[in-house]
C-alpha cells in the first residue's frame, strides 16, 4: 500500500472491505474527492487560547467557532468595531462564509492603533510596535497577513490585559526610524502619524 | 534523479493520507515506478498495514458504538467490555487541575507519572466520571491513533493482542447549556481474533487512563452572526451566489479551493469590507454597512463580476488582495486576474497593463510588504504551478520539481513595477506555493519571508536589505517537508521574536501506519517526509535574532488540527498574547460514513 507520490497510481484492495459498515477503498487516492467520498471529513476548526505565553488551551468547542465545514481561509479583524477581534472563515463546503463575533466579556483593556506612514508607506505595513505595560512587553508587527487564500487587514487592536495605562510605546516605522511615546491611555483609538510628536485620541468603539 | 517522495496509501474508514489532484489526469502509471526506482513497500508489510487499518475501522465503528453507549450509561454497563484477567490503571489523584476564567474552564485528569493499578470496575468508574459535567452528550467518538501487536505477539502471523493509543473525543452541553468537550488520550490492550470478536465487544484486556481534558464555557464566546450580517448563502440572499460542495449539484466535481477573500476598509469609513474572488466566475466587493450588514457594491464600484477571466489549470485565476500600491491610503485591489486602482473609495479602475505586473501562470495568491523599505509596497506572487511532468515520470510529484517559481515585483513608485525575482533570489524553486508570510525574523526592519509549499520543503528567506535574500530554512530548523498549506507568524511569548505557525496535515491514519513501518522500508529520506506529512501543524518557536527555531507544536498541543488550511493569529481576549485559530477539513460528504 505504498507508492511513489504518484497521481496515476492504482492500488488494489488487499483484503476484505466491510461495505455494510461503510468501509471503502479507492484504488487511486487522487480521485477520492471526485468520487464524493469523505476525506478528513467534518474536522472542527480549532481555537487555541494562549495562556500568557506559557502554553495553550484548546477552546475550540467552548468557543463555538469549531465549525466542521470544509474550511479554507481565516481572516481576523474587528468587523463590528467594538474593540475586539472577530473572525471570518471561508469554506468550500458547509456554507461558503462564516462570521463569528467575539463575545468574550472584555475585562481587559484595549487600544486600537491607527498608523499613518509619511516617509514610510501610507498604511504603515511593516511597522513594529513594542508596548510596555508594567512588567509586560507586547510586541506586534503590522502586516496584512494571508495564512491561506484570505488576507486580513493591516489593522491593530492591541490588548494590554489589566494595564490601565501604556507606560511606553516604541514604534519602528517601516523605514527604520523609531519614535517613542509614554503614558498612553487605554480603551481608545490612538492615531499616530509618522514623524508627528503628538498622537490623537479617538473612540475605540464605533458602534 | 531528484529525491522522490513516497507516500503510503491505505484504506480505512477514514480515507487516505491522501494527496489531492488539481491538475488534469496524467499519463500511464508503469513509468513512475521505473522512474523512481521503487515499486512500493514489501507486499507482506502492505498486507499487515491493510489488516491493521481494517481492524481500526471495525474497532472505531463497532466497538466504539458499544463503548460510547456504555460510558454514557453507567460503570456497570461497561462491565461486559472488560476481559478477565484485566490490567488497569487510574490516576493517583482523583481531583484534577482546574484552570480558567469566568468565560471558560478546563479540568485536567490524569497524565501524571503516578498512575495506580486499578480493577476493571475502578477503570469503568473513572471513565464514566469523565462525563460527569455533561448534561447532554451530542457526540462521543473513540479514535485509534496507534495500533501494534503486543510485544509477545509481535512476530506472530496473526496476532490477537494489540496495544492501542486511544483518543476519546466528546462534545455536549453542561447543565447550564454551556458547551463542554472531552479530549482524552488513553492506552489500552485489545484482545480479539476477528471482526466478530470486535463487534461482540468483550475485548478490553487493559486500559490505562491518560491525560484527559474537560473544557467548557458558560456560553459560546464566538457567536455565529453569518445570517445576521447577510453573509449566509441561499435562496433568501440572491445578491450573493457562491459555490458550496455540500449543496452543489452532484454532476459538478467538488472544489478543492474555491473562494479567495481579502478584508480591508477600502472606503475609510472605519469598517472592514470584504472582496471575494471565486473559481466559479464569481467576484464580489461587499461593503460593510457599519459592521451590521454587507452591501454588494461590485458593479456600483466599477468592478466586473468575474466572468471572462483567464483560464489556468481548468479554472480562472482568482486572486483577492488589498494593496495600496500608490500610497494614497485607499487600498487598491487585485481581484480575479486584474489589478484595480481605488479612486478614493468611490470607484475602481483597471490598471493591470499600466503596472507592468504579469499575472500569468497559475498565480495562487499574494503576500504584500515594502521589502526594500523605500516607501512603496511591493508584491510577492505565489505560483502554484501546473506540474512539471517529464518524459520518464508523468505522474509523481517531487519537491523542487513540483510547480513553478514565485515572483517578486518591486514597486517603482510611479505606478509601475519591475520583476526582481532573480536578483532577489526568492523564487522558491519549482514548487507548489500555497502561502507566504512577511515577518521580522531578525532585528533589522527589513521584512523577511517564509514560504509554505505543498509537496515540498519550505523556505525562510532572510532579507539582507540590499535587494537580496538568502534561504536559511534548513539551518534554522524550519525547512521541513510537510505538505504545507498555510503560514502565519507573530510573537506568541512576548520576547520579540515572532513564532511561525505552519498549517500541515495531521493524519490519524498516517500516524498509525508510520508506527508500523521503519526507515529501512523506504529509499533514503522518504520516511522523514512521510512523517512530516502526517504530524500536523507545526509551531516553530524562536528567540529574537537567533535564527534558530524549535518545533513545539505537539508539546503545547497545537498540532492536531486535521487536514489544515489557513492558520490565524489574534489576541481574542486582549490579554496581550496572540491566540491561534486554525481552519481544517478536506471533503465532507456523508455524516454516516467514516470521517477520518
Amino acid at each position: 500500500m505504498t507508492q511513489p507520490l504518484d497521481r496515476t497510481v492504482q492500488i488494489k484492495a488487499q483484503g476484505k472491505i466491510d461495505h455494510a459498515a461503510g468501509e471503502f477503498w479507492v484504488e487511486n487516492p487522487f480521485s477520492i474527492g471526485q468520487k464524493r467520498l469523505n476525506l478528513s471529513a467534518y474536522e472542527p476548526n480549532q481555537l487555541f487560547l494562549n495562556l500568557q505565553g506559557q502554553g495553550f488551551v484548546n477552546l475550540s468547542h467552548a468557543s463555538g467557532a469549531d465549525t466542521d465545514s470544509d474550511s479554507r481561509s481565516v481572516m481576523t479583524a474587528d468587523f463590528d468595531r467594538d474593540g475586539d477581534v472577530d473572525l471570518l472563515v471561508a469554506n468550500v463546503g458547509g456554507g461558503p462564509l462564516q462570521m463569528y463575533r467575539n463575545q468574550i466579556p472584555q475585562h481587559h483593556h484595549r487600544v486600537r492603533i491607527a498608523l499613518e506612514g509619511t516617509l514610510s508607506n501610507k498604511l504603515a505595513i511593516g511597522t513594529r510596535l513594542i508596548a510596555t505595560c508594567g512588567a509586560q512587553k507586547i510586541v506586534r508587527d503590522v502586516f496584512a497577513p494571508n495564512g491561506f487564500m484570505g488576507q486580513s487587514p493591516p489593522e491593530l487592536t492591541l490588548g494590554v490585559g489589566t494595564a490601565e495605562v501604556i507606560d511606553s510605546l516604541m514604534i519602528r516605522w517601516p523605514n527604520g526610524d523609531t519614535q517613542e511615546f509614554t503614558d498612553l491611555p487605554v480603551d481608545c483609538q490612538i492615531s499616530l502619524r509618522e514623524g508627528d510628536e503628538e498622537f490623537k485620541v479617538g473612540k475605540l468603539v464605533l458602534n | 534523479m531528484n529525491r522522490i517522495v513516497v507516500v503510503l496509501v491505505t484504506i480505512s474508514a477514514c480515507g487516505l493520507i491522501a494527496w489531492y489532484a488539481t491538475r488534469p489526469e496524467p499519463a500511464p502509471p508503469e513509468s513512475v515506478a521505473e522512474a523512481v526506482g521503487f515499486a512500493g513497500l514489501d507486499e507482506e508489510l502492505q498486507k499487515k498495514i491493510w489488516d491493521r487499518e481494517h481492524f481500526t475501522f471495525e474497532i472505531e465503528k463497532k466497538f466504539g458504538k458499544l463503548f460510547s453507549k456504555a460510558i454514557q450509561t453507567s460503570p456497570q454497563k461497561m462491565g461486559p467490555l472488560f476481559l478477565d484477567p484485566f490490567v488497569g490503571s487510574i490516576p493517583a489523584e482523583t481531583v484534577g487541575e482546574e484552570i480558567g476564567e469566568l468565560w471558560w474552564q478546563q479540568a485536567t485528569v490524569g497524565g501524571g507519572e503516578n498512575n495506580q493499578t486499578a480493577t476493571a470496575a475502578e477503570v469503568a468508574e473513572q471513565l464514566v466520571q469523565l462525563l460527569t459535567d455533561f448534561k447532554v452528550v451530542d457526540s462521543l467518538k473513540l479514535k485509534i491513533l496507534k495500533i501494534k501487536p503486543t510485544a509477545e505477539e509481535n512476530s506472530k502471523e496473526h496476532p490477537s493482542k494489540w496495544d492501542v493509543d486511544i483518543l476519546l473525543l466528546a462534545t455536549g452541553r453542561r447543565s447550564d447549556h454551556g458547551p463542554i468537550s472531552l479530549d482524552a488520550a488513553h492506552r489500552a490492550t485489545l484482545h480479539f481474533r476477528d471482526d466478530e470478536d470486535i463487534e461482540q465487544g468483550n475485548i478490553l484486556a487493559a486500559w490505562h487512563i491518560g491525560k484527559s481534558f474537560i473544557r467548557s464555557a458558560p456560553e459560546k464566546f464566538m457567536q455565529d452572526i453569518t445570517a445576521e450580517v447577510g453573509l449566509a448563502i441561499g435562496p433568501g440572499n440572491p445578491e450573493l451566489v457562491l459555490w458550496d460542495n455540500w449543496t452543489a449539484e452532484t454532476q459538478f466535481p467538488p472544489a478543492h479551493y474555491n473562494l479567495q477573500l481579502a478584508a480591508a476598509d477600502f472606503d475609510k469609513d472605519g469598517f472592514v469590507d470584504i472582496a471575494i474572488s471565486g473559481r466559479r466566475n464569481d467576484q464580489y466587493l461587499l461593503r460593510s454597512v457599519a459592521g451590521k450588514s454587507f452591501e454588494n457594491v461590485t458593479s456600483k464600484m466599477g468592478l466586473p463580476n468575474g466572468r471572462g477571466r483567464k483560464q489556468v489549470a481548468n479554472s480562472p485565476m482568482h486572486i483577492a488582495t488589498w494593496f495600496d500600491y500608490n500610497n494614497d491610503g485607499y487600498p487598491d485591489l487585485i481581484l480575479g486576474d486584474a489589478i484595480y486602482k481605488n479612486l478614493s473609495g468611490e470607484s475602481f479602475v483597471e490598471v493591470t497593463a499600466e503596472t507592468g505586473i504579469r499575472l500569468e501562470g497559475a498565480i495562487f495568491g499574494c503576500a504584500i510588504a515594502d521589502f526594500d523599505c523605500d516607501r512603496w509596497p511591493d508584491l510577492y506572487l505565489l505560483n502554484h504551478g501546473v506540474g512539471r511532468p517529464t518524459e520518464t515520470n508523468q505522474g509523481y510529484i517531487d519537491d523542487a520539481q513540483s510547480g513553478e517559481e514565485n515572483h517578486l515585483w518591486r514597486n517603482r513608485g510611479d505606478g509601475t513595477f519591475e520583476e526582481v525575482t532573480a536578483t532577489a533570489g526568492v523564487g522558491g524553486g519549482l514548487r507548489n506555493s500555497f502561502a507566504a508570510s512577511w515577518f521580522f525574523a531578525n532585528e533589522d526592519h527589513y521584512p523577511d519571508l517564509y514560504v509554505a509549499n505543498d509537496f515540498g520543503t519550505n523556505q525562510l528567506y532572510i532579507n539582507h536589505g540590499d535587494g537580496t535574500f538568502t534561504d536559511i530554512a534548513k539551518d534554522a530548523g524550519v525547512g521541513d517537508f510537510a505538505t504545507s498549506m498555510g503560514v502565519i507568524s507573530g510573537d506568541l511569548d512576548g520576547d520579540g521574536g515572532p513564532e511561525v505557525y505552519v498549517a500541515n496535515m495531521f493524519s490519524k491514519m498516517g500516524r498509525r501506519i508510520i508506527a508500523n513501518v521503519s526507515k529501512t522500508d523506504y529509499p533514503e529520506g522518504v520516511y522523514e517526509q512521510i512523517l512530516g506529512s502526517c504530524s500536523g501543524n507545526r509551531l516553530y518557536r524562536t528567540d529574537l535574532g537567533k535564527n534558530q527555531y524549535a518545533e513545539i507544536s505537539e508539546a503545547v498541543g497545537v498540532n492536531r488540527v486535521g487536514w489544515a488550511y489557513a492558520p490565524g493569529m489574534a489576541d481574542f481576549d486582549a490579554d496581550g498574547f496572540l491566540d491561534l485559530y486554525a481552519a481544517t477539513g478536506e471533503f465532507s460528504f456523508d455524516r454516516e460514513k467514516p470521517d477520518g
